[in-house]
């Protein structure tokens, strides 16, 4: 390939010359050209090298189907892989590397690949799982090899120094390319008023305008155009933005390469903008994209595109080549071929069809071209570039007749048809239908909210699709008017891609998917082995499956299967695309969703204290809660035994307002309660409070937790910080439908009430001192409330214990949380008040056999936890028939025990139990829910579920932790290590 | 009061637009809450206050430095500055909400445009107008947000998540000094 | 992402929405204790391909339950109820 930039012409801004860097090596480039057409321009023949081969390959396309110029793109930090250098506009400094080359890309060492190719064929992976070869340790010798050779390119792990955002929009058209007919649309549903986003992936509006040499008419009608849709206050333009997704609901996933044109972003903005745009009706016109042609050697450098030399011609100034072979099946191939032509290139084309249309081939034969009806390229001739093609006389099925003859060549173009870009129809409904004339799958022009027009539905020439974009729109206004080449592709065309020799064989690698290196022969590998469905065909081969998904490739591996299992292409099928169209960068779907914003987070408001003194925190659910107060030195076993015993032994105090609340009201709030909790609530009177327990529709303990009474239509429940939404969206669930006779409201109040718990032997007297109130037995007994004013905040008490201890829980408006907390630390000082945390918490209610999380977990009974007894037998309640089913019933079903662990070490929550002298495999006959160090036992204690457990006391089981392999022995106790007579709390 | 966030944050959405964040009073947040008669039992009762129920579940009421929005067909939310003595009525439950919410203002050109790279609602003139609100999510938190003005939005927001959500919003913006 | 219309707030992104359950099936009344019922009606399901009704939540919005008509196949949406002011 000889290319070179032409004087004139073009769309690039000559005036302002830029340098970008490939490979080490420097070109000047103008601000217009891609990095495409600046390697082009600049006479670099191999921009990359194949996936599997390592094959030396080149430029095939001008846009968003590129295949094989992937490039590393940037440096650093700003590392960016797999860059199309088609889609890359240059900037001055721009640098980018070959990738999947090693060591260079003129002399790759994977290329002996290539040499192994039998080897490397379809289905490759499969088979290195099983048979011949010694299955899984054949594929584990060779991964590590063909992980490094095979692969596109390279990511960084460097942080990203740039950042992305997320945008929602909102609109009654959308509309996808600003080719003509995008743009007639766009103009028509501008003038009618409506809300209008247009989204072009280019720099520029224009599409295939784009294209036509500079200065024509078309540039006229695009500047005026341009223009009017500027002057729209309605239509909104989003250029550098692609519609990678089309969703239900006629929602789409966009992204705004918002500053990737340029070297490194400007202050405040964003490299790129991921917008979600929720429209009334979409119209697509997203074109069409031409198909390569199937022969031997196809890959070689110097193999284009015919439309991609004429989009480089017209548009960027550079000719491709100066001998050059056109090898077509349709008409769209000779405007290209006659501005070629007349660039100065020698031109010879190749029309598989016999009959070339008279017009076409008077007008080639003015422009001084070679035409050859009726024959093909068989085989390119070249190692790193074209250098000869062999053309022959060939049969209407693309079969070769006779000799074939050499003609020397630096530039190959090939047009086998066009396919429209269905992909965003496809997404949002699957399979399109197969049209025979064009010879490839189109959509409906109409469908639901979606309206195809122009190239993407087949249009016949520029003025339909300008008329059907302006229909689409609303019609609009003037018609627009700008007539194109007499060249439409389907109108004659031969629908024949694949070029072989007489025995249906190809003398040499004819590839079907470049990025990917799908040969012909492995399509009919595949066939062979009886993979005719074209689902598995795609998986079987990965054609199509790369990171081009198939653009170019996917109609010819579609024609060659139909042609092995004679059959036509719609009996073959289809495959059904899904986004992104075009690979999206994780980063912006992420946009400010990361570190400390991934999600919220939810802090209590005695929060800021808990930080500045010191505390370690924990996530619980979105919650962050203190975990242990470290004392000098300490790490958190030594802080958690320490904090669990001051508890037992004087007074503690830790932060519980991330306990689930709910403010259940209304004349039928007791009836309400009765029926979700097992246990009754009818009873209860203003001014206690009662432990409630609630099971799921299927029987199973779904949540406890204390409910008080606070008025005579007026209840306060709590919850367990895990299921607080759970239970409440439960709850109303049941009131607005099943229950809807019930007159009752549930409101979160959760964020209402900052909630502390005070436990301890000498917990009364700090709050009867800080209260100023009697707080003795007789004037408040288990499980009743009072309220209090401490700080000149009116608070509720309820004496309510989860430690075992004589504790309390004082509910606070929120936002005085911080200054209870601090005045009771203050007023504790004479009683030893500490703080604890989260750990010492379940520490100490593991020692009492208080269920929690870990024992309600989805899995486990009220007889399961040994709480049958709660069950009232006098009512229904939710789960009260289908907690007797007799699977739940069953005896030998594991329940709640405690184990003491034999030796120092503590046993691991999550392993099994197992009988003394049973075989340590399988599930066991239970696992172990959670596990502490007991202060008050001294011993290492766990809450398990055992087999009949409860008959099991004094039995030493084994405790197996398959995760760590670590086994334990463990005697079989009751639950309730401490305190089982409640001398402590009741005291 | 619980500790407010660095308030005012300002600076520029990344279309260059100035906004300004800052934490102001709730002031008093009560629900009322009713079955079968809600409509003539709330409103009797919210009249006695010189307020009225919309009829809607879009439209604000506004009186002075008082807030009404129905936030469901049975439910309303009165914010005010000072405490209101609503009367007792049977088949009308209230509830103190004052401390389960902190009201956040954005105020500036940019306004709306830095709601919507957070928010899926239609924030233009037409979509959004002045005088209504929405209950939507942010970061998957649920928050009531009140257009006060052209420029103008308050954001209801749960006290525990006021933190980390008034710094998800910054974020958005290129704060200056 | 579907977008579901809330009889209370308008249409809205599913993301505020969470999934109930399937809305053809009937609560048996609270004093029944036929085992028989109770295992129809927590696990026995028709998931049918086209049009279907299911409750949804708006629990980012007005913690509204509804009842929205959906077909399982095309996503194609047929209204929305509110779920207290639909007759199972």
């Amino acid at each position: 390939m000889t290319a070179r930039r032409l004087t004139t012409g073009g769309r690039i801004d000559r005036s302002l010359s830029v340098t970008v860097q490939f490979d080490q090596r420097s070109f000047s480039a103008h601000l217009g050209d891609t990095l495409g057409s600046a390697l082009l321009a600049g006479g670099q023949q191999i921009v990359g090298r194949s996936f599997k081969y390592h094959r030396p390959r080149g430029l095939v396309a001008a846009g968003v189907e590129e295949t094989n110029a992937l490039v590393h793109l940037r440096e650093g930090d700003r590392h960016e892989p797999n860059a199309q250098a088609t889609m890359v506009e240059v900037f001055d400094g721009l640098t980018s590397t070959p990738q999947n080359a090693w060591p260079s890309l003129q002399f790759d060492a994977g290329a002996v690949n290539g040499l192994m190719s039998r080897f490397f064929g379809a289905g490759f992976y499969y088979k290195t799982f099983i048979g011949p070869f010694g299955g899984t340790k054949f594929w584990m010798f060779w991964e590590r090899f063909i992980r490094k050779a095979a692969g596109m390119g390279r990511g960084t792990t460097l942080r990203d120094p740039d950042h992305y955002e997320k945008i929602n929009a909102f609109c009654d058209v959308l509309i996808v390319g600003a080719g003509p007919a995008g743009i007639a649309a766009a103009l028509a549903a501008g003038r009618r008023g409506d809300n209008v986003i247009l989204v072009e992936q280019d720099r520029d509006l224009g599409g295939s305008l784009l294209s036509e040499p500079a200065g024509g008419p078309s540039d006229v009608w695009l500047a005026q155009a341009a223009a009017e849709l500027s002057d729209l206050p309605n239509v909104r333009v989003l250029r550098r933005t692609t519609a990678f997704g089309a969703y239900d609901c006629e929602v789409f996933g966009l992204v705004e390469r918002v500053q990737d044109h340029i070297r490194a972003p400007e202050k405040g903005k964003p490299r790129q903008r991921y917008w979600v745009v929720r429209t009334k009706r979409a119209i697509l016109a997203t074109g069409a994209i031409e198909r390569p042609m199937v022969f031997a050697d196809n890959d070689v450098s110097g193999v284009m595109l015919t439309s991609a030399v004429r989009t480089y011609l017209n548009r960027y100034a550079v000719l491709a080549g100066e001998r050059i072979v056109v090898a077509t099946n349709n008409d769209s191939a000779y405007t290209a071929a006659i501005e070629l032509a007349n660039s100065g290139a020698r031109v010879t084309i190749c029309d598989l069809r016999r009959e070339v249309p008279a017009q076409l081939g008077e007008n080639a034969r003015k422009a001084g071209i070679d035409l050859r009806p009726g024959h093909a390229v068989l085989k390119v001739v070249g190692g790193k570039c074209v250098k000869a093609a062999y053309v022959v006389y060939v049969t209407p099925e693309g079969k070769a007749v006779g000799r074939s003859l050499r003609i020397d060549c630096d530039l190959v173009t090939v047009s086998g048809g066009w396919t429209p870009t269905l992909h965003l129809w496809s997404q949002r409904f699957g399979k399109p239908q197969y049209d025979r004339q064009l010879d490839t799958f189109l959509p409906p022009a109409e469908r639901g909210a979606f309206t195809c027009v122009g190239s993407l539905v087949g249009s016949p020439s520029l003025k339909d699709s300008l008329l059907q974009g302006h229909k689409a729109g609303g019609g609009i206004g003037k018609e627009p008017a700008l007539l194109g080449h007499a060249d439409f592709w389907g109108r004659n065309l031969a629908p024949v891609t694949v070029i072989t020799k007489a025995d249906g064989s190809t003398p040499g690698k004819a590839f079907v998917d470049f990025q990917h290196d799908v040969k012909l022969a492995d399509i009919d590998q595949a066939h062979l082995e009886g993979y005719v469905s074209v689902e598995h065909l795609k998986r079987y081969t990965t054609s199509g499956m790369a990171t081009d998904q198939g653009k170019t490739s996917n109609l010819n591996a579609l024609a060659r299967m139909s042609t092995l299992r004679g059959m036509d292409i719609p009996s073959v099928g289809t495959t059904t695309f899904r986004p992104p169209y075009t690979p999206v960068a994780l980063g912006t779907l992420v946009g400010h969703d990361r570190d400390r914003h991934l999600r919220a987070i939810r802090l209590s408001t005695i929060h800021g204290w808990h930080e500045e003194n010191g505390a370690e925190m924990i996530d619980a659910g979105l919650w962050l809660r203190p975990w242990y107060y470290p004392a000098s030195g300490e790490g958190i076993n030594e802080a958690y035994i320490r904090e669990a015993s001051h508890v037992r032994k004087h007074v503690g105090i830790v932060d519980i307002s991330t306990l689930g609340k709910i403010a259940v009201q209304g004349p039928d709030a007791a009836e309400f309660l009765n029926r979700v909790y097992v246990n009754g609530f009818k009873t209860l009177p203003t001014g206690k409070l009662r432990y409630g327990i609630m099971l799921r529709e299927d029987g199973f303990v779904f949540d406890d937790g204390a409910t008080a009474r606070l008025g005579e239509n007026d209840y306060f429940m709590s919850t367990t910080t895990a299921n607080a939404a759970k239970v409440l969206a439960n709850a109303e669930h049941l009131l607005q439908t099943a229950w809807r006779d019930l007159r009752v409201h549930v409101t979160s109040v959760t964020d209402q009430w900052a909630a502390i718990a005070i436990a301890g032997p000498k917990s009364r007297g700090v709050l009867a001192a800080l209260a100023g109130v009697d707080l003795s037995n007789e004037v408040l007994p288990s499980n009743h409330f009072t309220h209090v004013t401490i700080a000149e905040v009116a608070c509720r008490l309820h004496r309510m214990s989860f430690s075992g201890e004589l504790a309390y829980e004082l509910f606070i408006p929120a936002k005085r949380g911080r200054e209870i907390w601090e005045a009771l630390i203050a007023a504790g000082v004479p009683y030893n008040l500490r703080p604890y945390g989260l750990e010492a918490m379940g520490a100490l209610r593991i020692e009492k056999g208080h269920i929690a999380g870990s024992e309600i977990d989805g899995r486990t009974t009220l007889k399961d936890l040994g709480l049958e007894g709660f069950a009232s037998t006098k009512k229904q309640f939710v789960g009260s028939v289908l907690r007797k089913r007799p699977v739940l019933e069953d005896p030998s079903r594991p329940s709640l025990v405690g184990l003491e662990i034999i030796g120092d070490s503590s046993a691991r929550a999550g392993s099994l139990l197992f009988a003394m002298n049973a075989p340590t495999k399988g599930h066991g006959e239970g696992w172990v829910s959670a596990v502490t160090y007991s202060p008050a036992l001294k011993k290492n204690i766990a809450l398990a579920l055992l087999a009949r457990g409860p008959q099991r006391f004094g039995e030493t089981i084994q405790v197996v932790d398959f995760v760590g392999n670590e086994t334990w022995q463990a005697k079989v106790v009751s639950h309730h290590f401490f305190d089982p007579e409640g001398h402590h709390q009741n005291g | 009061m619980a500790k407010k966030h660095q308030s005012p944050v300002r600076g520029t959405t990344s279309d260059g637009l100035p906004v300004t964040i800052r934490e102001v009073e709730l002031g008093t947040l009560t629900q009322l809450a009713g079955w079968e008669d809600f409509d003539i039992l709330a409103d009797g009762i919210l009249r006695k206050q010189a307020l009225s129920l919309p009829s809607d579940c879009r439209s604000s009421f506004r009186r002075g430095l008082t807030s009404v929005w129905r936030i469901a067909p049975d439910r309303v939310l009165v914010r005010s500055d000072t405490a209101m003595n609503f009367e007792a009525v049977d088949e009308i439950v209230t509830l103190d909400l004052s401390h389960s919410r902190v009201c956040l203002r954005l105020n500036g050109r940019g306004a709306a445009s830095l709601l919507s790279r957070m928010v899926a609602l239609d924030l233009s003139e037409a979509g959004f107008p002045i005088g209504t609100f929405a209950q939507t999510a942010i970061h998957h938190v649920s928050v009531l947000i009140d257009r006060v003005g052209m420029e103008e939005f308050d954001l209801c927001i749960p006290t525990t998540f006021a933190v980390s959500l008034t710094g998800f919003i910054a974020e958005h913006l290129n704060q200056v000094a | 992402m579907l977008r579901i219309y809330c009889p209370v707030c308008g249409l809205r992104d599913e993301t505020e929405f969470t999934y109930g359950e399937d809305a053809t099936v009937r609560r048996p009344d609270i004093s029944e204790t036929d085992p028989k019922v109770w295992h129809e009606y927590v696990f026995i399901r028709e998931n049918p391909r086209g049009r279907h009704k299911e409750y949804w939540h708006h629990v980012a919005g007005c913690r509204q339950w509804i009842v929205v008509e959906r077909d399982t196949l095309t996503h194609e949406m047929f209204g929305s109820f509110l779920a207290r002011e639909v007759t199972v």
